[in-house]
């Protein structure tokens, strides 16, 4: 076949996901694998939220509600916001191809954070743009840095909090400063994807930045605390403004009608937030605990996953953490060669990590006398 | 079922009462719109009173001061539940700690609530309305076709009120302050002379603990379907 595909689309280097548990099981056989690749919710999904889904299978034939009023009005009141402020996305991620397809051309740049979410990059890139990365500092978002990236230019800067994939969060006053400081034209993403599990007090918020008058948008998302990953659906909260040129291009049936019931639902399901929650945070400090005893360095997190230094390379480390049957993310694509990513899971897939991570770190620490044995 | 929606009157007036965080403004508001009704939100009043109270440095039992300041004031809710006070768009500015803790301290005020009961009964003129608050049943609407007292346990409530200060970035305070305080309001409520927060009579009483939002608006439905207008 003969195509022409524009130079700056052959250019993206595509979105590598988290291994599916279906793929490891076809590659090496092990079919009790856990998972701890995604950042979703080892708890499963909100209980309401199923049963609002299961509710609506019996409408499958008609369109959803294409505006999402419902959600859009749970939304508005859960943040004091008018409607005309929340966008609704197939995933927050939907929410960033709408500002790169509004925003962007080839002759327009963002800043964004590297490392942090790739998504940034890939949508920049699919609408021409190009993406000035700024390095982290100390594995957080360096502001100044941004900053002095921003040129005219400059459409969209996109801020991660906490930071995927290095559990860092901004602190308020500085982003407000950051604000202030930058042209007014220049949009700023705050990407909030795992905003609920932030224990620093100290941490943005994000919903005072939409009081300054500014371009702001802040994404949030059902995939993470809400457990719904596979529904898709996000939001984004903005000023009017901003939202009514994104549902320009918003497609008009975007969030389907199981992920709209079930979203409405999660939201006041503030229990099944609750437990979740207390179970990430105890599970963190457990893990913490843990690789303090076996002397494994790691960074502490603000949200449901944390970086941990492999004392060998860390691709053998994710190959051999594989064939245990242990699924983490292994950050070479995040220019973090030495690292790996763990979700954190339930308690028993949490130990099933460390008594694998033993297994195998031993096992590199003694070459010569697997391979006599093998 | 459509026909069983037409069926109900496009001129009821449905009050929704209870105690904060029962998830009486969301459900209002969804209410509202499967009725093609108006909503009225009759705390966003006792707001902007507030509001205009802390502008014009009223102290908040300065009754004179204050029958003065409710003299001729225009109330306009707009389309998305926005408000306007004599053409000013107050919407963004009423929900502050400030308005809050001033909305709260004229709303124990006689002059103040004399003053509102008119505006609010003025503002559901012709009916086809469903009115939020805490005294909509028993003393502004007592009159309303169909009344609901929605309510949920300590814990439940506490639990979204704190999620919702948490998602809005505010940390202050933990769960534990939060439950305390919900209980002391919940006491000061239904003890108060001057319109106690309680069901009215002939209210229908729903616990929205365990029932999502959407089950609580298709309940209220049905409960309206079912009645004979
Ligand atoms: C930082 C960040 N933003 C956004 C997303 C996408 O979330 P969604 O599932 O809502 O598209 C993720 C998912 O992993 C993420 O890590």
């Amino acid at each position: 076949m003969k195509l022409s595909i524009p130079p700056h689309v052959a250019a993206i280097d595509p979105y590598v996901p988290g291994k599916p548990l279906e793929e490891l099981a076809r590659q090496y056989g092990v079919s009790d694998a856990v998972k701890l690749a995604s950042n979703e919710n080892p708890l499963g999904t909100s209980p309401k939220a199923l049963e609002a889904a299961r509710s609506r299978l019996e409408g499958l034939n008609r369109y959803p509600d294409g505006a999402g009023h419902d959600l859009i009005e749970a939304l508005a009141a859960r943040f004091d916001l008018r409607p005309s402020q929340v966008v609704i996305g197939n995933g927050s991620d939907d929410l960033l191809g709408m500002l790169a397809r509004v925003f962007l051309d080839d002759d327009s740049q963002v800043v964004v954070p590297h490392p942090s979410f790739l998504m940034y990059s890939i949508v920049a890139r699919s609408a021409g743009a190009a993406a000035v990365k700024v390095p982290l500092k100390d594995l957080a978002i360096d502001l100044a840095a941004m900053a002095r990236a921003v040129n005219e230019k400059t459409r969209i800067v996109f801020l991660c909090c906490p930071n995927n994939p290095t559990g860092t969060v901004l602190d308020h006053g500085r982003v407000e400063a950051f604000l202030n400081d930058l042209p007014e034209d220049v949009i700023v993403v705050l990407d909030e994807a795992y905003v609920e599990f932030v224990q620093a007090a100290e941490s943005v918020r994000s919903l005072k930045l939409l009081e300054l008058g500014r371009p702001v948008v802040v994404l949030r998302t059902f995939s993470k605390i809400y457990g719904l990953a596979g529904l898709r659906v996000g939001y984004g909260l903005m000023p009017e403004q901003l939202a009514e040129v994104l549902n320009r291009v918003r497609m008009p049936f975007n969030v389907n009608c199981l992920a709209q019931a079930a979203a409405l639902a999660a939201l006041d399901d503030s229990g099944f937030v609750a437990k979740t929650r207390a179970l990430i945070h105890r599970e963190l400090e457990r893990m913490y605990t843990a690789l303090d005893e076996r002397g494994i360095e790691y960074h502490p997190s603000q949200a449901n996953f944390f970086l941990i230094k492999m004392p060998y390379p860390a691709g053998r480390v994710f190959e051999a953490l594989l064939r245990e049957g242990v699924i983490v993310r292994w950050m070479k694509s995040y220019a973090l060669e030495d690292y790996i990513r763990l979700s954190i899971g339930l308690p028993g897939e949490n130990d099933r990590f460390l008594a694998a991570l033993d297994k195998v770190l031993e096992r590199l620490a003694e070459p010569c006398r697997r391979s006599r044995r093998k | 079922m459509a026909q069983a929606i037409k069926r109900i009157p496009p001129d009821l007036i449905v009050t929704i009462d209870g105690p904060a965080g029962a998830g009486k403004t969301t459900i209002s508001k969804l209410l509202a719109r499967q009725l093609g009704y108006r909503y009225l939100d009759t705390g966003a009043l006792y707001r902007a009173i507030g509001l205009l109270a802390l502008e014009g440095k009223t102290g908040p039992d300065d009754d004179q001061a204050l029958a003065g300041l409710c003299q001729g004031l225009e109330f306009e809710f707009l389309a998305d539940g926005g408000l306007k006070v004599n053409g000013r768009d107050v919407t963004g500015l009423i929900r502050t700690p400030e308005v809050s803790m001033m909305a709260s301290a004229v709303s124990a005020r006689p002059v103040v609530r004399r003053y509102l009961l008119d505006v609010q009964r003025d503002l559901a003129r012709g009916g086809g309305i469903v009115a939020e608050g805490r005294d909509m049943g028993t003393v502004v609407f007592p009159e309303a076709q169909v009344k609901f007292f929605l309510d949920a346990d300590l814990e439940t409530r506490a639990l979204r009120r704190y999620e919702q200060l948490r998602q809005r970035g505010d940390m202050s305070a933990s769960l534990e302050e939060i439950k305390r305080q919900i209980a002391v309001r919940d006491r000061n409520d239904s003890s108060r002379n001057l319109a106690p927060l309680r069901p009215a009579a002939d209210a229908v009483r729903i616990d929205s603990s365990a029932l999502g939002i959407r089950q609580v608006v298709d309940k209220m439905l049905r409960i309206i379907k079912e009645r004979n207008f």
